[in-house]
């Protein structure tokens, strides 16, 4: 760092700024006008769409849940059906907790992080417009299947073999699978962006240790989303494959195990509802400063008990299998993680009550709503100790106890903080804020119906009622606790009515003109924003800049800081070092297209139109999608277009290649979300083998030598083309296309020589497991090839070459990647049946 | 707050071990939510030594981690205990042994006598009080889980793994039980009941139910075995001595003695009876049996009465 | 690098141990018997116990925020692993195991 700007008035530019430059950054980031928005990238336009989306399915699934309250509401009652409920409570589940709970966190990152951290727009725009698309298309069609009865109705954790072909032949578990699997990708997608966001796009000076706790958390988040969807992605792939090809993963006459099932999703399912909770307390942390007008006390603790939730809530998984007939000694490694991961959740409980001791709190709608969330999360958490105890959870599980617990810690852990951070941040992103009055009213109408409807079913439980009922009969004791949370659920929707209607009265969405630091907040969000973000980009040396400078928000607007205008004509944003935030190079960032719209939308239809088993017309939507995405990234990795000055002497490159490169982080991460994916294969692989080794091969089939060999000159080839891109054209192409065409010769023969032992997948549980390896191989190598293909266009259309070569090194990456699983695969299925046999 | 379903009204060892731990539970939940509040409470409207107190990061690291660390120190090693109690003792050498196995949506009870004969009954198991009693639990399609609070916490019932559970009743009595694993249609429909006998009542009863089905007795009976049997109903259903010998729904040998039918939902009535053969689709929708409306009036009661005569 | 790696290990030592104990306890049990097991679990805990050990001790003086979280991720994980051999402890070994 050259220059700092400090308080003593140094700035990095110098004022006035140059006549047209404050123009010419406005027309860079200008709006597509009217109904072209939808091709709008801006993280603001999107985040706006994404939380309305994630809201709205908040309400439809309220609705289920109303539903499902006025049939509970009298002993054997026959409003509903029991196909009705059990589809109505397996939606209501999916949806709350697929197409709300975790898109409406992500939804509140894309917003924020880019204000908060200083960054003109999120890293890789488009893919962030395609994961919303993408979201939005698949969870309305997932949620009209309610209207034609076709709707999954196998429980939101979906266990086989309920929901096997056999006991479950309709599409609804199809749709499910699919369109839920798909709906994962895009929560990926989303996390890519954030954690390559956050690592790299901060504002200049804004060290890790400066760095705002929200970001803190959805970095967490972001890393969580890594390594637990894949394992419910692997869920659903083998659960997919059983259902179409009888690929007996789960079934146990043939050496599959149903439990395998519940180890992958609970893998994945427990960790998610800290993936929901975690930003949901990292916008607490940013509220109740604000509130209260002091620094957060206790700020590095609050880091550290991040990262350490993130790290316990993967040794929890178990702990939804208390009653499966585990060894008593494995319950109790998982009894004490479960204890292990309250001691981080208690600690931030101290933080924020001690940050209200340290200042003072005003009593607005939001504090309420922080007030609240702290009483219910506080009962919910205790409510989950006591489940993690083993003995106590034999007879609480999966009774109306549970239902009460976990709707205590997701209502009180992320609706309250939601809400709450509707009400505090609404004036950056509305023209008005929202009513303290009506916000008030709703808080007091939702905690006390929240509180009404979900304690009595603490004891409903206990005495006996099992969750997932259609109906129970007189006189077990239940009647009365069940009326009493009908009447608790429809005050909470009066509450969450009256939020709507603050909404439709006071929310203005504006991007230009908005109400702004009503709260006076310290952190860079409260900047005076408009499409580009702030005007000029702050250096920051605090956690609270605008707290330590309060002339910032007025010199920012200015220009005074960084990157005041456009440098290249273009959208481009600041990246900065991980750890340090020292500026590197400034990227430039695409504007509104149609591509990765298309790309979204026909991507859901091949999903939900393989659901329905329409397999012509779903490919020819996959031929769409690839044309699409092509035509999206051949725009992508501009040419350098020289230096670029951005203040205080401080001229930053317009091309970068390698580990600088945002592009690669992204692969890199990429690559964990594949690694992850296929690490749980293997745990499922050896799992299989402990529960019925008898279907191991006793003589395992010849040594894979050819393949091998393939593997070794795909490796070679690889190393030749990352030297020849500099010097031979003609000799790179032919590296590539062999080195590829190696990795799929290698991968097809291993298949092939399976196959010819006679080896049939549909046999045992192991000969699934073998195959599937093959699926997962070829997904990876599909993907390789067509980026090979790619780079070949690139080479050709002179794209590409030794310095421009962005294109070429994450190719790299995930080929290098592909031949290391590979590999893996060949050890595990050829030299595990050698050791174990 | 006991009901015929409640882990607070426990009457067997494990379900009371389990009650006095939730016991501490709640008092223990109730202390800490009490000083949360409190805390919260003097942060914003206390003293203010009260607040400089609370805002210290050291109130923060007593509060927020050396507490929690003790406490749930403390709780897990009573967990533990607990857990040890119940699960690492073996049952004594009389325990009795019962198979259950789960299906959609009803239980199949299996005993055996002295001399190691299968006796197959359903829905409603008799045991003895005060003996051990080892039940084998699996299941036939999906997963279930056997739940009788009163008694102890759940098994669930798996298909491919065998589980057992100790229970022991401390007084005669009927303790109710429900299927705790979503399974699927009629999942809320699928309840049990155990009912303890003194030892030598159930000697008795053990004893008549391992026997042939009584003969049946009037002339309507008589009628009601020959309809039962020209419908078909033995192909799935058994009554031992008759030619019904199926094996897909519930052993019928004296369903005429059991409390309840249809998975413990509906009292053994004759008008229950009744309605279950005609319109069972309606009382428990999806279930294996389809709907008898072959019979005329005369007939049906006919057969509700022989199946009411099986004692 | 080795020794930033080293100073962030605390979760990851963690991590490792618990999958340990638990795996183990299906692969090991049902070959070589509850005394192995024992092993097992004595010595992952105390290679756990050795790199959290060093963990705390390498960064309690440190000042900068890398070390400050470091010191404090160790303690943390002092505390899971304790918290995870307690159960081994307690509960009798390879006991229902297939």
């Amino acid at each position: 760092m050259t220059r700092a700007a400090t308080a003593t008035g140094e700035y990095p530019n110098d004022l006035p700024r140059p006549e047209g430059e404050l123009e010419r950054l406005e027309a860079a980031w200008e709006l597509p006008k009217g109904w072209r928005i939808v091709t709008a990238v801006n993280n603001t336009v999107i985040g706006y769409f994404y939380i309305a989306t994630a809201f709205g399915f908040f309400v439809l699934a309220g609705i289920l849940a109303l539903l499902m309250r006025t049939q509970l509401a009298v002993p054997d009652n026959t409003f509903l059906g029991q196909e009705t409920y059990n589809q109505i409570f397996t939606m209501h589940g999916t949806v709350m907790m697929f197409l709300f709970a975790v898109p409406a966190v992500e939804a509140m990152g894309v917003l924020l992080l880019p204000q908060m951290l200083g960054a003109r727009d999120l890293p890789f725009p488009r893919l962030g417009a395609f994961a919303f698309w993408a979201y939005l298309i698949g969870g309305l069609v997932f949620f009209c299947t309610l209207f034609v009865g076709l709707a999954p109705s196998g429980g939101w954790f979906m266990y086989p073999p309920l929901t096997s072909e056999r006991f479950s032949p309709g599409v609804g578990a199809d749709f499910w699978l699919l369109g839920i699997g798909f709906i994962e990708i895009s929560a990926i997608a989303g996390a890519i962006e954030i954690i390559v966001g956050v690592l790299r796009t901060r504002a200049p000076g804004m060290t890790l240790d400066r760095m705002p706790i929200f970001a803190w958390t959805m970095l967490v988040f972001a890393g969580m989303v890594v390594f637990a969807f894949p394992a419910v992605i692997l869920a659903t792939i083998l659960l997919e494959l059983e259902r179409a090809f009888d690929w007996p993963f789960f079934i146990a006459e043939r050496g599959g195990d149903p439990l395998l099932w519940q180890h992958l999703f609970w893998f994945f399912g427990h960790p998610e509802v800290y993936i929901i909770f975690l930003p949901a307390a990292g916008m607490v942390s940013m509220i109740v400063p604000a509130m209260a007008q002091t620094s957060m006390v206790g700020h590095r603790l609050i880091v550290v008990a991040l990262i350490a939730t993130g790290f316990f809530s993967f040794g929890l998984w178990v702990h939804h299998m208390f009653t499966t007939g585990l060894p008593a000694l494995s319950l109790g490694f998982f009894s004490a993680a479960s204890m292990a991961v309250s001691v981080p959740s208690g600690l931030q409980v101290f933080a924020w009550i001690a940050t209200i001791a340290a200042g003072r709190l005003r009593l607005t709608a939001a504090s309420l709503f922080v007030l609240g969330f702290l009483f219910i999360f506080t009962l919910g958490g205790l409510t989950g100790v006591m489940v993690a105890m083993v003995p106590f959870d034999w007879q609480a599980h999966d009774t109306y106890f549970v239902v009460a617990h976990f709707h205590y810690v997701l209502v009180g852990g992320m609706v309250f903080p939601l809400l709450c951070a509707f009400y505090y941040w609404a004036p950056a992103f509305s023209r008005r804020p929202l009513s303290e009055r009506m916000g008030k009213s709703a808080f007091w109408l939702i905690f006390i119906g929240f509180n009404v409807a979900f304690f009595p079913m603490h004891i409903s439980g206990l005495i006996g009622m099992p969750r997932r009922v259609y109906s129970y009969p007189a006189g077990l004791g239940w009647d009365l606790p069940n009326l009493i949370s009908t009447v608790g659920a429809f005050i909470v929707a009066a509450g969450i009515l009256v939020v709507l209607a603050d909404f439709l009265r006071n929310l203005r969405p504006t991007l230009t003109k908005s109400a702004g630091d009503v709260w006076k907040g310290g952190t860079l969000e409260w900047l005076e924003n408009h499409t580009y973000g702030a005007r000029s980009v702050p250096h920051v040396d605090s956690r609270e800049p605008l707290w330590t400078h309060p002339r910032m928000s007025e010199d920012v607007k200015k220009g005074r800081y960084y990157l005041p205008g456009t440098m290249t004509g273009g959208r481009e944003t600041i990246v900065t070092s991980p750890v340090e935030a020292v500026p590197q190079y400034l990227m430039r960032l695409p504007g509104p297209g149609w591509p990765h719209l298309i790309a979204a939308v026909f991507t859901a239809a091949f999903f939900l139109l393989l659901t329905v088993k329409a397999v012509a017309l779903a490919l020819a939507c996959g031929g769409i999608v690839i044309a699409a995405m092509i035509a999206w990234m051949w725009s992508s990795d501009p040419a350098s277009a020289g230096e670029a000055d951005i203040g205080a002497g401080i001229s930053l490159p317009t091309y970068v290649a390698g580990p600088t490169h945002p592009s690669w982080w992204a692969m890199v991460v990429v690559l964990l979300v594949a690694g992850a994916l296929y690490l749980s294969y293997v745990f499922g692989y050896l799992y299989l083998w402990t529960v019925s080794p008898a279907t191991w091969p006793t003589t395992p089939i010849s040594m894979p030598s050819w393949p091998v060999t393939c593997l070794i000159v795909s490796g070679v080839a690889l190393a030749a083309a990352t030297r020849l891109l500099g010097s031979s054209r003609l000799l790179f192409a032919l590296a590539l296309a062999c080195g590829i065409g190696a990795l799929l010769v290698g991968l097809a023969l291993d298949a092939w020589t399976q196959w010819q032992s006679g080896l049939r997948p549909s046999a045992s549980g192991y000969a699934a497991m073998v195959y599937a390896n093959a699926v997962l191989q070829a997904q990876i190598a599909g993907v390789v090839t067509a980026m090979g293909a790619f780079t070949l266009a690139r080479l050709v259309a002179g794209r590409l070459d030794a310095d421009r070569r962005v294109v070429f090194d994450n190719l790299a990456l995930l080929w290098g990647y592909a031949i290391g699983e590979a590999a893996l695969g060949l050890l595990l299925t050829h030299g595990f049946p050698r050791v174990a046999g | 707050m006991t009901g015929l379903q409640s882990m607070f009204a426990p009457m067997g060892p494990e379900a009371a071990l389990i009650a006095d731990l939730a016991a501490v539970l709640f008092v223990g939940a109730a202390v800490v939510l009490t000083i949360v509040v409190a805390a919260l409470w003097f942060a914003m409207l206390g003293s203010s030594a009260a607040r400089r107190g609370l805002a210290a990061e050291r109130a923060v690291i007593v509060g927020g981690i050396v507490f929690p660390i003790v406490a749930l120190a403390a709780l897990l090693a009573y967990g533990l205990w607990v857990m040890r109690a119940s699960v690492a003792s073996p049952a004594a050498s009389n325990a009795m042994r019962i198979e259950v196995t789960g299906e959609q949506w009803w239980w199949r009870v299996a005993y055996r006598d002295g001399d190691g004969r299968r006796i197959e009954s359903a829905n409603e198991i008799r045991i003895p009080v005060g003996r051990d009693v080892v039940l084998t639990l699996r299941s036939a399609d999906v997963i279930h889980s056997f739940w009788v609070p009163s008694l102890a916490g759940k098994v669930d019932m798996i298909p491919g793994r065998v589980n057992t559970l100790k229970i022991v009743a401390k007084q005669p009595g009927v303790y109710r039980g429900q299927c705790a694993e979503y399974c699927g249609g009629a999942h809320a429909l699928m309840a049990l009941e155990v009912v303890a006998l003194p030892e030598a009542e159930f000697a008795s009863w053990l004893a008549a139910e391992g026997a042939q089905a009584t003969d049946a007795a009037g002339e309507t009976e008589r009628q009601g075995r020959e309809l039962f049997l020209a419908a078909g109903c033995g192909a799935c259903h058994a009554i031992r001595g008759t030619r019904a010998d199926g094996r897909i729904g519930p052993d019928l040998t004296r369903v005429g003695a059991r409390r309840q039918i249809a998975a413990a939902t509906l009292p053994a009535t004759r008008e229950n009876l009744a309605r279950f053969i005609v319109d069972g689709q309606h009382l428990k929708p999806g279930n294996g049996m389809p709907p008898f409306r072959v019979f005329s009036a005369e007939e049906l009661s006919a057969v509700v009465a022989y199946l009411a005569s099986l004692k | 690098m080795f020794r930033t790696f080293l100073r962030l290990g605390a979760p990851l030592a963690w991590a490792l141990h618990f999958l340990v104990l638990y795996g183990a306890e299906f692969l090991v049990c049902s070959r070589w018997g509850s005394q192995a097991y024992a092993a097992v679990v004595a010595g992952a805990t105390l290679a756990a116990l050795a790199v959290l050990v060093f963990v705390v001790r390498s960064t309690a003086a440190g000042t900068g925020f890398v070390d400050r979280v470091a010191f404090a991720l160790g303690l943390m994980g002092l505390g899971g692993v304790l918290a995870t051999t307690m159960p081994a402890f307690m509960i009798p070994m390879c006991v229902g195991t297939a």
